[in-house]
């Protein structure tokens, strides 16, 4: 962990700065997770992952002046436990926790349907590099149609047909395997 | 923690916000009580079952072929496929649990080729991989969930590429060892831009045998009619997921993934059959269009699928659309560098005639408002197999309805007010009439175009 900063100094456009968060606590949380037990490298690279996702999920109940790693740390713990239905054990003083691990009650630590995700994640796997790279432009860096056209030298019209493209290609697959598409 | 694990944290991390997002936009849930589910759910384990307890001859007199996927099933059980039979290639690969770093040497993995079938639009083959009993060692393909073969380059007797599912690295490397002189992600006239789904049709743990389908479909040109395909590859990935302390897989919550990959080196001729290199189409000719604005230029049916190609007039949309495509193409060709193509759109930024549309067009934020319009409808949440009317679909004369499959599509601009609607139809030849009628949801209404078979 490079430094401890409050949640405030992780927002950016009104959002919060995952890729900032995966740089600076990524080697924290590992550790975290290391000395809870003997877990394979992939289920800890897997629960850092959900971890941030918890936290950005929950990013509007954050208190923007309190620091960040309290609420990761409550967030891993809980994982771990879920994970293997123990206590956490570790060196960190859990005391120091106390007060944010009540707060992180608040939070909602569920990490739903992975399976869903992995399907996704393994229909944009089988799209061409342009179409998927629009997508996670769209839809993880919430970036404009406007901006996605200027940067990927394509009209706006082009970018919009692509996200469409690929939206309907998910969509209709889903569909064959099952999922309900319309809430 | 190393560069590499935090780059796949990133990743997965990324993958999950951006599909929450799209599932938020979409109003997306799971719903097992889906009937379609059901019923393929059934039917799939059905077929994989018969595969898996009765043996490979015996599977294939139940059921001749098996594709996973209808139209090439369909296409197949009419006589539309190859029947390849190659022989085994048996490999001593290199085998690395992903998860452990455990590293096996010499686990023998035969390949062999099956079915195959190859048209305009579809080039799919099935193939049985055979494991050594090592990788029970390492692995339990039990539970063997996803196959995949990283770095599979399909070339043809003109060195074309006709499809390529390895990264940069992989290509080079695969490109240099075979003197293949064609360079990453250039869609040029000897290289193709493919989409492509992967099936694990069926495994047997006891015979550690896996039976696996590959399908590409082309998306900026038709597939030629290639007299010899060469497979190549050099990786095969197998992944599973488990679950944790007995919690329901089906929930998919807190899946354990575990993957392997065996490295190896496979190489494969294969002569395309004759019907496949010197196949036609059915062609129709137009009865009647009930808008005048629609200049159909396709209407064909082949044996996995109907291909419906029109130029439609007066259409209102963004003016510079079309020049931006163009770029673009060309760019994607190989054509032009990435300068050029840089340079060339500024250029239309910065021409007076764009400056006066931006001037008066409308706008949200300050920046040109997005054009939203869907032109053609295509899709729609609550549209299923039996109710297909408020999409763009075909009828055939006995009534049955297809809609589009997607397998080749263009919806473009082409000039400033003429746009290009290409699709194909879940329509082949055995359930084409003498009588069709195409209807494109247009602007939300429809336009009905009669079709007849040319004799």
């Amino acid at each position: 962990m490079k430094k401890d900063n409050t949640i405030y100094m992780y927002i950016k456009d009104n959002t919060l700065d995952i890729d900032m968060i995966v740089d600076d606590f990524s080697g924290y949380l590992y550790t975290i997770i290391q000395n809870a037990g003997n877990f394979p490298k992939e289920d800890i690279e897997e629960m850092i992952s959900d971890t941030y996702f918890i936290l950005w999920k929950n990013q509007y109940k954050l208190d923007v002046d309190k620091k960040i790693s309290p609420y990761l740390f409550g967030i891993v713990k809980n994982l771990i436990k879920q994970r293997y239905h123990i206590f956490y054990k570790n060196d960190e003083n859990i005391e120091d926790y106390e007060e944010n691990l009540i707060i992180n009650e608040k939070l909602d630590v569920t990490v739903e349907s992975n399976e869903l995700t992995r399907k996704i994640v393994q229909l944009l796997s089988e799209m061409k590099n342009e179409e998927k790279d629009i997508f996670y432009e769209f839809y993880f860096y919430s970036r404009k149609i406007k901006e996605i056209a200027i940067e990927y030298k394509l009209s706006e019209s082009t970018v919009k047909s692509k996200l469409y493209r690929t939206r309907n290609k998910i969509r209709k697959e889903l569909l064959k395997g099952g999922y309900s598409l319309n809430g | 923690m190393d560069k590499e694990s935090l780059e796949r944290i990133r990743q997965m991390t990324k993958d999950k916000i951006t599909i929450a997002n799209f599932q938020n936009d979409e109003g997306m849930k799971e719903n097992k009580n889906n009937k379609i589910y059901s019923i393929r759910k059934i039917a799939v384990v059905a077929c994989c079952m018969l595969i898996l307890t009765t043996g490979a001859v015996f599977a294939k007199e139940i059921m001749k072929y098996f594709f996973g996927n209808e139209i090439l099933d369909k296409a197949a059980e009419s006589g539309y496929v190859g029947e390849i039979n190659s022989d085994v290639v048996e490999e001593e690969t290199i085998l690395e649990n992903n998860n452990t770093g455990i590293v096996i040497d010499d686990v023998d993995v035969s390949v062999k080729f099956n079915e195959f079938i190859m048209d305009d639009f579809t080039l799919s083959t099935n193939m049985t991989i055979e494991f050594d009993e090592k990788i029970k060692e390492v692995f339990d393909l039990d539970k063997l969930q996803f196959i995949a073969i990283e770095d599979l380059i399909v070339i043809d007797n003109e060195d074309i590429i006709l499809f390529s599912s390895a990264s940069k690295p992989d290509f080079d490397r695969l490109c240099k060892k075979y003197n293949l002189n064609h360079t990453f992600a250039v869609w040029d006239e000897k290289q193709y831009n493919c989409s492509h789904s992967r099936n694990l049709l069926s495994h047997d743990k006891e015979r550690n045998i896996v039976n696996y389908n590959i399908t590409a479909n082309p998306a900026d040109k038709l597939f030629p009619k290639s007299k010899e395909l060469t497979f190549i590859f050099s990786k095969i990935k197998l992944e599973k997921y488990e679950e944790y302390n007995g919690q329901d897989i089906e929930n998919g919550e807190y899946l354990k993934s575990e993957a392997i990959t065996l490295t190896g080196d496979w190489n494969f001729k294969i002569e395309v059959p004759e019907k496949m290199y010197n196949r036609t189409n059915i062609e129709y000719k137009v009865i009647s269009v009930s808008n005048k604005d629609f200049e159909v230029y396709e209407a064909s049916v082949s044996d996995t699928g109907f291909a419906f190609g029109t130029i439609i007039s007066n259409v209102e949309g963004e003016p510079f659309e079309y020049k931006f495509n163009e770029i673009n193409k060309q760019f994607q060709a190989g054509q032009i560098t990435l300068e050029e193509c840089q340079k060339r759109t500024q250029e239309i930024f910065d021409s007076e005639e764009f400056k006066k549309y931006e001037e008066n067009a409308p706008k949200e934020d300050g920046i040109l408002k997005m054009n939203n319009k869907e032109y053609i409808k295509t899709f729609d949440y609550s549209v299923n197999e039996q109710i297909i009317d408020n999409i763009t679909h075909i009828t055939n004369s006995k009534g049955k309805k297809f809609m589009v499959s997607n397998l080749f599509y263009k919806e473009e601009f082409i000039d400033k007010d003429k746009y290009d609607f290409f699709n194909t139809f879940e329509m082949s030849k055995s359930d084409a009439t003498d009588k069709l009628t195409v209807t494109i949801i247009y602007n939300g209404e429809p336009v009905y175009i009669e079709l007849e078979k040319v004799k």
